[in-house]
């Protein structure tokens, strides 16, 4: 569709005003129209705004490229509609519990050993076994995601706090220091999550993964 | 939460580099036009102010969502601050703004664009920005595959529009 466009494309674009007589949104109001934190009475004069102004309209792609790489969201399941899919790491995680409420059981592999909270069985996989880990030398491990070029990874409690993250991780491991654990009490369940980065730039996001810390 | 801090890490001190990283490269992937030439030197100029804003703080020790927030802000207040300084010297140099070829045809898509529906002239107008499908999608709240159909729909209404005009695709 794009290709066929493209006449139409570069015909508007030349013919576009640079700006508006109207004042531009702050751009606060762009980043948080983005990052679906605005009511559609809100949104949609900045939308507006943005669509005849070519100013806010390459401001407006800017935030959501910037948003496209922000904090981990954690996958959920496509028969749950999420309209908001990148408000940050709590809700992230917690669109991923309840997606493990929500959503009816589905068949597991074989393997007892992994806990894992919605995304999909093709995606990133936890190679943690399930049974307790001693907080000393905990190692996160996953299987490699096809082609991609780094991950993140973030270990949170059960009620969302962030423990521990890493970014720009070459492999499929990180050792979580014992010192991120030092406030977690012997027995806790914490959950955890993998954002693969692919050469183009889009990231994958792996289920939430929980483990239980002796 | 602006006054949110966590304690500065290794961690943080990557994630800061990886804003820098996807600033530099959402500015170089959707800079307005007049300011394409000024690119990298934009993107360095807000990564520096952002430094410069949070003097006294470790900026690898801004909560992430802040930092992220605050990069957006500064780069977009520098993008604004370059294109008024570039709309002034054209002012300035008096002649009108080269436009692009096709002012005419880019004219007839404005006032067909007004005759299509209110559902699809949104996402149509933001598509011919350049924007892709998820992002009209995430701009307007829809999921991806509403957007695509609107802009499919509404494309084809135009391309009919403009056909009728005589206008097609050279």
């Amino acid at each position: 569709m794009s290709d066929e466009s493209d006449w139409l494309r570069t015909a508007f674009q030349g013919s576009q005003a640079t700006s508006v007589d109207e004042p531009c949104p702050a751009p606060d109001a762009l980043w948080a129209l983005t990052r679906g934190e605005l009511g559609e009475a809100q949104a949609r004069p900045i939308v507006l705004h943005s669509s005849r102004c070519a100013r806010c309209g390459s401001a407006l792609r800017i935030a959501l490229e910037m948003g496209e790489q922000m904090a981990p969201v954690f996958t959920a399941p496509k028969v749950i509609p999420l309209r908001r899919v990148r408000i940050g790491l709590g809700l992230g995680l917690a669109a991923a519990i309840a997606a493990t409420v929500i959503v009816l059981p589905r068949p597991r592999p074989a393997d007892p050993g992994i806990h894992e909270r919605g995304g999909a069985p093709e995606g990133i996989r936890s190679l943690v076994p399930s049974t307790p880990r001693s907080r000393a030398g905990l190692v996160l491990e996953w299987s490699p995601y096809p082609s991609a070029v780094r991950y993140q990874v973030t270990l949170a409690s059960s009620d969302l706090r962030v423990l521990f993250q890493k970014v720009g991780v070459s492999g499929t491991r990180v050792e979580v220091p014992e010192a991120a654990l030092a406030s977690v009490p012997r027995g806790s369940r914490l959950v955890w999550n993998v954002e693969a980065t692919l050469p183009d730039g889009r990231a994958i996001q792996s289920a939430a993964f929980d483990l239980v810390v002796e | 939460m602006g006054s949110a801090r966590v304690p500065a890490s290794r961690a943080s001190a990557d994630r800061a580099a990886e804003v820098r990283t996807v600033l530099l490269r959402a500015v170089r992937h959707h800079c307005p036009a007049e300011l394409r030439s000024q690119t990298e030197d934009l993107a360095h100029t807000a990564w520096l102010r952002i430094v410069e804003r949070e003097t006294g703080e470790n900026l690898t020790g801004l909560e992430p969502s802040y930092l992220w927030r605050v990069a957006f802000t500064v780069v977009i207040d520098e993008i604004r601050r370059r294109s008024a300084r570039v709309a002034q010297a054209e002012t300035l140099q008096a002649g009108p703004r080269a436009v692009a070829p096709g002012p005419e045809l880019g004219a007839e898509i404005r006032s067909c664009l007004e005759r299509l529906p209110e559902a699809r002239q949104l996402p149509v107008i933001l598509h011919l920005q350049g924007f892709r499908n998820e992002e009209v999608a995430r701009a307007l709240q829809f999921n991806e595959k509403r957007a695509q159909n609107l802009i499919y729909r509404g494309l084809e209404q135009l391309r009919r529009c403009l056909a009728g005009k005589g206008l097609e695709e050279p």
